[in-house]
């Protein structure tokens, strides 16, 4: 099982940054691509993700597949997908372990799933259905909840684990989800990290979150947290190098200060691997 | 629980008041079953509130917060998402609009939400390349009556109040609505070369033969129009303009013979 190469450290194409990309071709490795973004007929959207496809190599990351949901598996949506990877050929297509609706409804939420033997493998045989029809593995992002339920029979990671194991898909490690439901469900973020397969995980996800006192959430409206930069750095030395990147939603800063975030991760990864070099010599 | 019931049970609770949920639900050592889930309840409804203002901006402004507010609540309880992108969610406000009370009544709202809505609509329409005027510049005066010309998919004609494009541009800059009068006005809506949306308000005439344009009226039946509306001279003339106006705001993506005029 070969890993996709790792594409470096990356950002999210959002519409604020479109001019910065355009104009200055910044120094990022790569764009991640909110799939459902350019589902759309055409327009400037399009074209722009043209221009970029052009000097980047992309993602595409979805939030719609809904691989968990006990709905049918929605084709024309990942007809859609499938179109749209075929027109901009991204490194890999990712999505997330939730589901978002029942009952034709979409919440547009990444929804918590009760890590139950039933739901196990209930997400297994979608995610076989979905590559099958993609024609390629997909990766799994493990989302932040705030609920757990009274149904589980098994740890998150526990859960994460074994998905990937018998869907025989990627993971995409969201380091901020994981610190995020941590507190929330009062669970030690290393467990997590510790627990899964180095095989399966492709890339990883930095991101801000806001806090509540009682809880966090995943609020993508912050600069990474200190805590999440120390946890990305025991990520990096269990899983690097991966592809990585900050996804950033809301209040949206100037787009070099994303790049002054982006070259903290950068280093944040080489010193990991100098200590590395240094434990081996 | 089976999942599926889990599930539906968590999406009622989600979009409605019923909590059957709640018993599937672990308290924190921080927060009740009731307030952890109220996390996704409250975000649901921030979360589709966020849509409708990003797709309405003007109403808004010109609404004002209490009136758009009590709209936005009112539309997220009538209608749920079924779209894998957000960006639709909103598209049936406009028609809202005029079935609920107490908006239905200000037609200058409504304007603005059919003006906003074209507006996006024509954002991210299908694309094709605009054709260019130069397309006509060899034909001789005996081929014209005959042309007649395929319209980009980003166009709408929308028939609104008077003043609501007066409307748009003073909540543009959040200045107080103008005085609508009474009476109709047109407004064309369009993506543009630039990739951008555009509007303008047409006079009756250009109205008229853009309308005719689009039905698959030759150029001929268009000036035939004109003239026994206008008893004028100088339709062809009028008529010619108007065509290279649409050719230059890029309207225009084919241009066909009319078998039974040729
Ligand atoms: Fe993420």
């Amino acid at each position: 099982m070969q890993k996709p190469a790792p594409l470096g450290f990356g950002l999210g194409l959002r519409p604020v940054y479109y001019g910065d990309i355009l104009d200055n071709k910044p120094p990022v490795d790569w764009f991640e691509v909110i799939s459902e973004n350019f589902m759309i007929p055409g327009g400037r959207p399009l074209s722009v993700l043209e221009c970029i496809r052009a000097d980047y190599p992309i993602v595409l990351h979805g939030v719609s597949m809904s691989i968990a949901s006990t709905a049918p598996l929605d084709f024309d949506y990942l007809g859609a997908l499938k179109r749209l990877a075929e027109r901009f050929q991204p490194a890999f297509v990712s999505d997330h372990l939730c589901w978002t609706g029942v009952h034709g409804v979409n919440l547009h939420d990444l929804l918590p799933v009760p890590y139950t033997k039933e739901a196990l493998d209930h997400v297994v045989e979608r995610i076989g259905r979905v590559q099958d029809f993609l024609g390629r593995r997909i990766a799994i992002e493990n989302v932040s909840s705030y609920v757990t339920f009274a149904e589980s029979e098994m740890d998150e990671w526990t859960f994460v684990k074994e998905v990937a194991e018998r869907a025989d898909c990627w993971l995409l490690l969201d380091v901020n989800n994981v610190f995020v439901s941590g507190f929330n469900h009062d669970f030690a973020p290393t467990e997590f990290i510790q627990s899964i397969d180095v095989d399966r995980v492709v890339q990883f996800h930095l991101a801000g979150h806001s806090d509540q006192g009682t809880h966090k959430i995943d609020s993508h409206d912050e600069p990474v947290s200190p805590e999440v930069w120390a946890l990305f750095a025991e990520a990096w030395r269990r899983f690097g190098p991966v592809s990585v990147m900050i996804e950033r939603d809301d209040k949206f800063p100037p787009f070099p200060e994303l790049l002054a975030e982006l070259e903290q991760a950068r280093g944040i990864a080489a010193a990991v691997a100098a200590e590395k070099i240094g434990a081996a010599a | 629980m089976k999942l599926a019931d889990l599930q539906a049970k968590f999406q009622d609770a989600v979009i409605g008041e019923d909590r059957a949920i709640l018993d599937s639900v672990n308290p924190s050592r921080r927060l009740d079953r009731a307030a952890r889930f109220a996390v996704y309840s409250d975000a649901y409804r921030l979360r589709h509130a966020s849509f409708l203002a990003e797709d309405y901006p003007m109403l808004r402004n010109a609404m004002g917060e209490e009136d758009f507010g009590a709209l936005v609540e009112a539309y997220i309880a009538a209608t749920r998402s079924h779209h894998p992108n957000a960006r639709w969610y909103g598209r049936h406000l406009p028609e809202f609009l005029t079935r609920a009370e107490p908006w239905g009544t200000k037609p200058d709202w409504l304007g603005l939400a059919l003006l906003e809505r074209a507006l996006a609509d024509a954002f991210d329409a299908d694309d094709a390349e605009p054709c260019d005027v130069g397309g006509l510049a060899g034909l001789s005066s005996e081929a014209w009556p005959a042309l007649c010309f395929d319209f980009q998919a980003s166009i709408s004609l929308l028939s609104v109040v008077s003043g609501t494009c007066a409307a748009y541009e003073a909540a543009a800059i959040e200045a107080p609505p103008p005085q609508t009068a009474s009476g109709a006005e047109t407004i064309l809506v369009w993506r543009g070369k630039d990739q951008q949306a555009h509007y303008r308000k047409l006079e009756t005439p250009e109205a008229l033969a853009l309308t005719e344009a689009r039905a698959g009226r030759s150029f001929g039946a268009i000036c035939s129009m004109l003239a026994f509306r206008d008893k004028d001279d100088a339709v062809a003339e009028r008529a010619a303009s108007l065509l290279a106006r649409w050719f230059g705001d890029g309207l225009i993506r084919g241009i066909r013979r009319d078998i039974l005029q040729s």
